[in-house]
């Protein structure tokens, strides 16, 4: 892609040969722009490597080589100063579990600039939270409700969310969708990054991109335009993960 | 920048429960202390070293508790907010001074009231477990964001040795025919006793405030998933210990 070539100074997120190492493991050599109001799906099996990619455009890692340029600074080590602008959704809640879900919601309501209580408060509502439980208390799947209505209600401008579907039933995962959508409707300028292992995620959410991790390499990216011609993302995305099956 | 409202929402969510695992100890220990007096009489010796260690205790145990819960997780969380070094380290040291002054009041008031020692040496007294405290409630945060183990063992080695100095000069319950303990009661041996636990207390604390003020508070992938497993591997093996 020709935009690769050049510096994109208004991304949110440029990286440039990236690759992060864990002593059995590397990640990349990754190259990645992501716009202001991009989709992008994350698409790989099991340590693929999505979370480590997650963690390094959250600023929680940084990268031993290539450069990254995240909300428009190369950052050249781990940033907390980031985290008012991209909110990241882990596998497993970080919370305090002593806590009450309203607690949290107040608790983290003090570090965040834009932090939108009403809006945190109403997503909960809508996924039927119970906002007087225990955080400690919850199953994965409430777990889960209470980091995303954390990340909505933050205000970022870069939501990355890891497995956000996974735990949760069919009709909690079609509203927490529908409630993502209509917030980047509402917002066109938040981008989002969706890790899944459940591939219905790609046609219930407009993705516009989707990127395929193969053992820590890129081994695909496709926009939803080119991907349209062979049937759309999740067709291709299967075709990939079955294909990397199948070679192994 | 440091902002005032992530400070005092820190500290006041640690203080909280530090409050809340402080009443715990000292409910659980008045308990304790009512019963042996009440076996053994009020007027036992015995009674009067005991409440002394339950006191000591009772200022340590709420940190021991602090302690397993960021084990639980709570460590991961506060690093995944927004916080500055600055702010983090401005929190503690907040938390450690509030968190001190109940523990130096109660010491003060019951080494003036019971003449353990004389009014003049309950004062530097209160001080040094102010601060003994304060490095330990600082330092637990600071191992954890970027001390490497064999500094942490020789910090913490200090700040138990300006427990024991505090304990010493509080110490009218020890025999007083030992002589070195018949020094370090007299005005010399107080003045002496009393540097080495400030200094033996401060210098940890400074280290500790320095480190966290310098680190952003990321969680370390490494040193911290090694430090939380370790302590992981020891409290299975504790919890397997007591069902047996």
């Amino acid at each position: 892609m020709s935009h690769r070539h050049s510096r994109n100074q208004l991304a949110l997120v440029d990286l440039r040969g990236v690759t992060y190492r864990y002593p059995e493991f590397v990640l990349g050599p990754i190259d990645l722009i992501i716009n202001p109001g991009s989709r992008v799906a994350l698409v790989g099996r099991n340590g693929a490597g999505k979370t480590t990619l997650l963690n390094l455009l959250s600023g929680n890692l940084a990268a031993a080589e290539g450069t990254a340029r995240l909300l428009g600074t190369a950052r050249a080590a781990p940033d907390p100063s980031l985290r008012q602008d991209v909110a990241l959704v882990p596998t497993e809640l970080l919370a305090l579990r002593w806590m009450k879900v309203r607690q949290h919601f107040h608790f983290v309501a003090n570090f965040y600039d834009n932090w939108d209580s009403a809006r945190a408060l109403a997503l909960a509502d809508s996924l039927d939270l119970d906002v007087n439980a225990r955080v400690g208390s919850l199953s994965r799947g409430n777990s889960l409700k209470v980091a995303l209505c954390s990340a909505l209600g933050q205000g970022a401008r870069l939501l990355l969310l890891d497995e956000p579907t996974a735990g949760l039933d069919p009709v909690a995962r079609l509203e927490m969708l529908r409630r993502l959508d209509s917030r980047l409707q509402a917002h066109p300028e938040v981008s989002i990054v969706f890790a899944t292992h459940i591939l219905e995620d790609l046609d219930d959410l407009d993705f516009t991109q989707m990127l395929v991790l193969r053992e820590g390499s890129m081994a695909a990216e496709k926009t939803r335009e080119v991907a349209k011609e062979g049937g759309g993302l999740r067709v291709a995305a299967r075709r990939m993960l079955l294909t990397e099956g199948e070679t192994r | 920048m440091i902002r005032r409202r992530a400070v005092l929402a820190l500290w006041r969510m640690l203080a909280g429960r530090l409050v809340k695992h402080f009443a715990k100890s000292v409910a659980t220990f008045a308990v304790l202390i009512a019963l042996v007096g009440l076996t053994m009489g009020w007027d036992h010796g015995f009674v009067e070293m005991l409440s002394l260690f339950l006191l000591v205790m009772s200022m340590i145990f709420p940190a021991s508790r602090m302690l397993q819960e960021r084990i639980h997780g709570s460590l991961r969380f506060l690093a995944s907010l927004p916080i500055s070094g600055p702010e983090h380290a401005a929190g503690r040291v907040l938390l450690a001074g509030t968190f001190a002054i109940p523990a130096t009041l109660v010491v003060t008031v019951v080494a003036v009231r019971e003449q353990f020692v004389s009014l003049a040496a309950s004062v530097p007294a209160g001080i040094v477990v102010w601060a003994a405290l304060t490095a330990i409630s600082t330092l637990i945060t600071a191992c954890h964001y970027g001390f490497a183990t064999d500094r942490m063992i020789g910090l913490l080695a200090r700040v138990a040795l300006a427990g024991v100095v505090v304990s010493l000069l509080v110490s009218s319950f020890v025999p007083p025919q030992l002589s070195v303990l018949a020094w370090l009661t007299s005005p010399t041996g107080r003045t002496v006793a009393f540097a080495l636990g400030v200094g033996a207390a401060v210098t940890p604390l400074w280290w500790a405030v320095r480190t966290i003020s310098r680190c952003a508070p990321v969680f370390q992938e490494g040193t911290d998933s090694e430090f939380l497993a370790t302590f992981s591997r020891l409290e299975r093996a504790f919890q397997r210990k007591g069902t047996r």
